[in-house]
């Protein structure tokens, strides 16, 4: 053992937990807080590899379109060591026979198993063993569904089921559980980056499909391992392989750190275009307060006499109790007035009577009858003598009496007439005076009104006015806090994610700084595999070289897989790496390095690779014969070395292939012949 | 009902005998004027003893012609308060308002003042005339200066005597009965006052101030 491995193991004897709150600082209450409140579980175990061999591989259906016949693909009896799936042509099903595997072993089909194909089946199974147990997967497909389940093939004794599945989804799901709880694998977590700048990158899980297609060397070279490069997934792939201990919580805390950084960075561009926008808002707002000082200014403050309109109004009310009491005084003396015209006109009609009547017997009187006014017989002269002297009527022989009291009754009646004439002057006097005075009051009445309307519009008008300059002041008032609130710089409160804290310890007073317990544990945990690392990466770089001249890539002096994982090439003499080599010198070295990991981890009794590999078309690229030779050579070696090794191989039938894989060993559809 | 004794209903009669009356000359009794029919007697009176109804067919007069004359002298009859002062109700009779004037007419004719005569018919008498003496005009001359009391009949039975024009007693007396007031008086009753009316229409001229 190196030193530096027991200098791990040294620094092991220090708890994780402990370890991180003593260089952090902080009580480990709070480090398991963190670590809780985040979700970051402690993974120390190295990993006991299993070893998987796929033992049979079969699907059926009817085929559609350009073919309709029944199709059954078997491969059956397979162990370990090296296994064909080889046709003389393509197009003959091979890739298909591959993407069926891949979905019955991952729980997923990929997309290169097209949709019509994979509507033709209506039944697959793929039996495998990991160690002494054996296992059937057997799957069932209708138009709409999926069924089946996996059973534990114990002999004799009846199989038990151990998981089933009625959709895709949750096929997806058993077969996932499956195999990582077969293999002790974690799911891997790390960060993607946002395309935006607005937008935080997230945390991405990967499940068992991306670890399983670690397993698949298809004919996309861009990651050393699995399918992709992104998100850091062949680094996680190859310490997880590589057995490391800690690595799922140190991928963990590493995507929790990209999250975080990402979120903080986003943070900051909101909080730049935030300050912007608060920047340029206070300039609008400072300018709208401007115009409003202004205009307040240049307001008056509105002036009401409310003591002038109250003495009007009292006016008015006064003169409105008199108009009413002269009103009824004015109509009283006019009817008083009516009765004293109408005694006048008694009296002098009495009078214009008694004159005309004293006239007009006089004026008789003084005539002398001519004739009798029934019978017009002539009055005679004695007859005439006789009422001169008598005093007895001519016509009718009467006695005449001269009453001579005429002159009293006039003078009464003429005294009558004056003093009920004076009267109705007097009435007459009265009743206009009253009028005048009711007209003058009901004048006064009308102006006090108009007065006091023309006050109430006034008021009206003040109130407006003191309304609009209330309404400037408020205006006035708010702007000047918003400009204060605007003016004062503010902090973006940094997001946490969605996770339920426990605060039941937590100190209202303390301030925790997370991201210094986050880097106090990234480092912690990468010491605790670090020296680990090296040394097996070490051995692997050594592997790797000597697989390389066996493979014709003996133009490379020196390989070196790093962590992260890059592998750099001294090729002739000249850096270089794998991104920048062939296809051919890509598919070789994605293959070694593979075999390499499996090798040194065999050796160590570490990792958790599953000791097995399915390569689709090895000569597909420029491989020379000579070299792809070499290659299935050295496949065939590590097959010796690890017994349990199962490697398949799916290509175009070619000399070096059927020479090394043996008739019993493969499939093979020759000349125009489909695999199924 | 009489609100005047017999001799101021005689003088009253007699200034409209006289002014109302139609010169003549030549007359073999020496008559100078003549008065055409008790109708015309009886309208022409009822226009002296109702003032109003007199100012109303003045105001009519002033419209026909557009004479302020009438309009002014109808003005005049609502300021002097005749309608009150001057008004001597009347019986609205089958024929019209009517007022037995034979003690009134009989003074006059026994004084000589007035011939009555009519035209006979059957023994009876079917219609009345009256003719006028040169006595009785220069009676009522005399006696308008003597007694101012009586100026005012001499004035308004010469206005009568003008409104009525040549109209005789029937179309007179059909054109008082036209005023609704009087038409629809009841048989019987005395004819009322029309003052209000004529104050209305003066003030619609805005003649009343």
């Amino acid at each position: 053992m190196s030193k530096k491995t027991t200098t791990a193991i040294e620094k092991k004897k220090v708890g994780w937990l402990d370890s991180i709150a003593e260089k952090s600082g902080y009580d480990k209450k709070i480090v398991e807080r963190f670590l809780k409140k985040y979700n970051i579980k402690q993974a120390p175990n190295t990993g006991t590899p299993k070893r998987v061999n796929f033992l049979d591989v079969s699907f059926s259906g009817q085929k559609k379109g350009e073919y309709t016949n029944d199709f059954k693909f078997e491969f059956a009896n397979l162990k370990a060591g090296v296994w064909g799936i080889l046709s003389d042509k393509n197009g003959k099903g091979k890739t298909t026979a591959l993407e069926v595997i891949k979905w019955l072993f991952k729980g997923k089909a990929s997309a290169d198993l097209q949709s019509g194909v994979k509507s033709w089946i209506n039944e697959a199974a793929l039996k495998y063993s990991v160690d002494d147990k054996k296992y059937l997967l057997s799957m069932k497909q209708g138009d709409n569904s999926v069924t089946g389940q996996i059973e534990l093939l114990k002999g004799e004794t009846k199989n038990s089921i151990v998981s089933e599945f009625n959709s895709e989804d949750e096929m997806a799901e058993v077969i996932s559980d499956f195999w990582l709880n077969e293999l002790g694998l974690n799911q891997i977590a790390s960060f993607r980056q946002s395309s935006s700048e607005v937008e935080a990158g997230k945390e991405v899980v990967h499940g068992w499909p991306a670890l399983a297609a670690a397993l698949f060397i298809g004919t996309d070279y861009g990651a050393l391992f699995g399918d992709t490069a992104l998100s850091g997934l062949p680094t996680r792939i190859l310490n997880m392989f590589l057995g490391l201990p800690w690595i799922s919580t140190h991928a963990a805390l590493k995507a929790l750190d990209g999250q975080l950084k990402s979120e903080a960075q986003v943070e900051t561009v909101f909080e730049d275009r935030d300050k912007e926008n608060r920047r340029q808002r206070l300039g609008e707002i400072q300018s709208e307060l401007k115009l409003k000082r202004e205009d307040l200014a240049s307001k008056p403050a509105p002036q009401f006499n409310s003591d002038g309109y109250n003495d009007l109004q009292k006016q008015y009310n006064a003169n409105y109790a008199s108009e009413k009491t002269a009103y009824i005084e004015l109509v009283d003396e006019e009817e008083k007035a009516e009765l004293v015209n109408k005694e006048w006109i008694l009296d002098k009609k009495k009078l214009n009577g008694f004159l005309e009547d004293k006239a007009a017997n006089a004026v008789f009187k003084r005539l002398n009858p001519t004739c009798c006014p029934h019978c017009e017989s002539k009055i005679t002269t004695e007859q005439l003598e006789k009422e001169k002297n008598e005093h007895t009527c001519a016509i009718c022989d009467k006695k005449m009496i001269d009453t001579d009291d005429s002159d009293a009754i006039l003078s009464e009646l003429e005294e009558s007439v004056r003093a009920s004439a004076a009267m109705c002057d007097l009435m007459k006097n009265s009743v206009r005076a009253k009028k005048l005075r009711h007209g003058n009051l009901t004048q006064s009445i009308a102006d006090f009104k108009a007065a006091m309307d023309e006050y109430e519009q006034n008021l009206q008008s003040v109130r407006v006015a003191q309304t609009e300059l209330d309404s400037l002041k408020h205006e006035v008032t708010r702007l000047e806090i918003l400009e204060e609130e605007y003016k004062t710089t503010r902090t973006v409160e940094p997001t946490k994610p969605a996770v339920i804290e426990d605060i039941t310890e937590k100190s209202a007073a303390e301030v925790i700084d997370e991201n210094k317990i986050l880097q106090t544990a990234i480092k912690i945990t990468h010491a605790r595999f670090k020296d680990l690392q090296e040394e097996l990466l070490q051995d692997v770089n050594d592997r790797i070289l000597d697989f390389c001249k066996k493979v014709g890539l003996s133009q490379y002096q020196s390989v070196a897989l790093t962590s992260n994982p890059h592998l750099k090439i001294d090729k002739d003499g000249s850096p270089t790496s794998y991104s920048n080599v062939s296809k051919g010198e890509q598919l070789r070295l994605k293959v070694i390095v593979t075999i390499a990991l499996i090798a040194v981890a065999e050796e160590r009794g570490l990792g958790r690779h599953p000791g097995f590999m399915v390569i689709d078309s090895p000569a597909a690229q420029e491989v020379n014969p000579d070299d792809l030779n070499n290659l299935i050579n050295g496949l065939e070696d590590l097959c010796k070395v690890l017994p349990s090794l199962q490697i398949i191989i799916a290509s175009v039938a070619s000399p070096t292939l059927l020479a090394h894989i043996d008739d019993k060993q493969r499939l093979h559809a020759q000349g125009d012949d489909f695999l199924w | 009902m009489s609100q005047t004794t017999t001799v101021q209903d005689a003088i009253r009669l007699l200034y409209i005998l006289v002014r109302g009356s139609d010169r003549i000359s030549n007359h073999p009794d020496g008559y100078v004027g003549f008065f055409d029919g008790k109708a015309k007697l009886h309208a022409l009176d009822f226009w002296v003893r109702y003032p109003d109804f007199l100012a109303y067919e003045l105001l009519n007069k002033y419209e026909e012609t557009g004479e302020d004359k009438y309009l002014l002298k109808a003005e005049n009859i609502i300021d002097d308060q005749e309608p009150d002062l001057r008004s001597i109700p009347m019986i609205r009779y089958r024929f019209g308002a009517f007022e037995n004037l034979h003690e009134s007419l009989s003074l006059l004719v026994s004084k000589g003042l007035v011939y009555q005569d009519g035209d006979k018919s059957d023994e009876t008498i079917k219609a009345y005339y009256y003719y006028i003496t040169p006595l009785s005009v220069q009676l009522v001359d005399d006696v308008t200066k003597e007694f101012p009391s009586l100026g005012w009949y001499d004035e308004r039975a010469k206005l009568v005597k003008e409104i009525a024009g040549s109209l005789g007693g029937s179309a007179l007396k059909e054109r008082q009965y036209k005023h609704m007031s009087y038409a629809t008086t009841q048989l019987g009753t005395q004819i009322p006052s029309i003052k209000n009316e004529v104050i209305n229409r003066l003030n619609a001229l805005n003649r009343i101030k």
